[in-house]
Formats: structure tokens, sequence, C-alpha cells
């Protein structure tokens, strides 16, 4: 038993400190930090932070976004971009009786070639009828596939965390049937163009 | 108080057991792990909140020699197609790390939820006793 306390006292010493630091797209800021005996474990580590974190404004604690470690130079791991997730008690929180939810699960293409899934949602006032439903989200679909082949990735990626996205879908669809929220749920980067 | 460390603070609180392991905060290095088992041999006790408390005492031990100032929380129940609500041991735990010195950042529910699956244990009549 003694030799094995030794060894783990060792083991925790030998351990470095890195600096996790966002990708281009959000400034290069620093994240968090984390600890490994080998530059070389750290990559694929996957880590997340909430936006309310990231610009310093406490109403916005209810997106996550994900990253994951792709390089380490010095004490400091790069990372990409991997999605952005909101938290599952803020949809819970959404939901309520005698409403409608209408989701959708879009697979879209960036200008730049970027493959990206975009999980929006939309809740209705009252009940909505299959008919409304279903033109609401075909009215959804046609707009986001539209926004994103017009959009390079990093555009595209600010409107969807910055809420712009949501905010246009809401304005075209409050048309079709009067809407009480609209939100991006969760967005997945499936697929980067060649050469990057 | 130079600058502030934090760790991941991973909450399973069943009703027959609290487990708790901290990590950082990618959770990919353990700092510190601890259970029911650990501090009590009373197989009844493990998931009750007395015995919470005693685990995180026991983890805020090591936490601070290690130099971590505060956790993150993450409560999950068993989840899945059992529980969805954590617990007795949750609440007292989040409670004790906090009576204890540390600081405490985020707290999330990270309960696993089934977008439907097998069927829950107990049978198509529910379980009678």
């Amino acid at each position: 038993m003694a030799r094995k306390t030794v060894r783990k006292t060792d083991r925790w010493k030998t351990k470095k400190w890195y600096q996790i630091v966002a990708p281009e797209i959000f400034g290069r800021a620093a994240i968090g930090e984390t600890f490994a005996d080998a530059p070389e474990k750290l990559i694929g580590r996957t880590f997340s932070v909430t936006v309310g974190d990231m610009v310093k404004d406490y109403s916005k604690q209810n997106t996550k976004l994900h990253f994951k470690i792709t390089e380490v130079s010095g004490d400091t791991a790069g990372t990409s971009f991997t999605g952005h997730q909101m938290t599952n008690d803020y949809i819970g929180s959404l939901i309520k009786r005698q409403t409608s939810r209408i989701d959708a699960n879009l697979e879209v293409y960036t200008k730049d070639g970027y493959r990206m899934r975009i999980k929006p949602t939309c809740f209705t006032t009252h009940r909505a009828k299959t008919s409304q439903i279903e033109a609401v989200r075909k009215s959804v679909e046609e707009l986001i596939y539209d926004r994103a082949r017009k959009l390079d990735f990093e555009k595209l990626i600010e409107e969807v965390v910055n809420g712009k996205l949501s905010a246009k879908v809401y304005r075209s669809i409050k048309t079709i049937y009067p809407m009480r929220r609209v939100e991006i749920l969760k967005t997945e980067i499936t697929g980067t163009p060649v050469g990057k | 108080m130079a600058e502030q460390k934090w760790a991941v603070a991973n909450i399973h609180s069943s009703f027959n057991n609290t487990l708790i392991t901290v990590t950082d905060l990618t959770g990919a290095e353990t700092i510190a792990k601890s259970s029911g088992g650990m501090v009590t041999k009373v197989a009844r006790d493990e998931g009750s909140p007395y015995i919470a408390m005693q685990i995180v005492g026991q983890i805020v031990d090591q936490l601070k020699d290690k130099g971590f100032t505060g956790v993150h929380i993450k409560i999950r129940a068993p989840g899945g197609n059992k529980q969805r609500s954590p617990g007795p041991g949750a609440q007292a735990a989040v409670r004790a790390f906090a009576r204890a010195g540390m600081r405490i950042g985020k707290i999330e529910d990270v309960t696993p939820l089934a977008h439907d699956g097998t069927m829950a244990k107990g049978g198509r009549r529910g379980r009678r006793i």
C-alpha cells in the first residue's frame, strides 16, 4: 500500500499545466486550463464553455460552445470549434402545455464548403394544426438553407451563437402562426472542406 | 488568493449510492474520487445525505492539497429508463462543497435522457408489492 501512495503523488507532480485557447473565430481567448504528463495526450480532449463566460455577459449562460484540442505549442493548447448546444434545463423551461414545438434537423453546406448539422426549434403560442406546423417547418428549412449558402462558416457560427439567425427565422414565420420563441438548439460540424 | 484554479465535480447520485469524481475541465484527468463504500460499511447508508457530506470531506482534502479553489458541478441521476431526478445525496454534496470553502461555479444537470429505447423494468402492469 505504501508504495502505491508514493507513486501517486509523484505522478501528480510530473504533470504540467496547459492553457486552453479558443480558436480564431472567438478571438483566441484563454478559456481554461488542463494538465497532462505528455503534450500529445492533450490532443482530442473536448472542452465546453458557455457564451456567458466568453463574452462576460451573465445573461447568456444557456448556450454551451464545444471545442476540441487539435494542436499544442509550448504550454498553450489550440482548439477547433465542434458545435454548440443549449442546456437541457433551458429547453425544459421553454416547453409548455397546449402549445406546439416544431423541430427540424437540417444538414447544410456553407459557402466555403463546411458541412454542418443545424437543429432549430420553434415554440408556438397555441396548439397549431399539422398543416400549419408543416408550413412553418418548410419555411424554416428554406430560410436556413438559404442563409447557410450565402454565408461563410465563421459568419454563420456568429449568427447562430449571438441569436441573429433565430431572430431572422422568428420574423419570417410569425406571419404563418404566432410564435413564442425560436431557438437554434444545436449545431454540429460534420465535415470540413478538402485541404483544411 | 492569487489565482482561481477550477475543477469539475461529477456527482452521480442514485437512491443507493453517491459517487463523486473530480476531474479537470476537459474531463480527461481525474483529480480525486470517492463513493459511499469508501466511507461507510453499511450498504443502506451509501446514498444518504450524511454520507454524501463525508464523501465531499474526503475529496476536498485532496483538492486543497493540489491547490484547487473552485468546482463546477455536474449532477446526474441514473437516467436512461431509470429515475430522472437525482437521489438524496446530490443536494447535500453540493452544499458540503460550499461549506468546505470551495467556490461553486456552474451547476448543471447532465442526466442522460433516453430518446426512447428499451423498456423500463417492472413489467407492463408496474411493480406490485
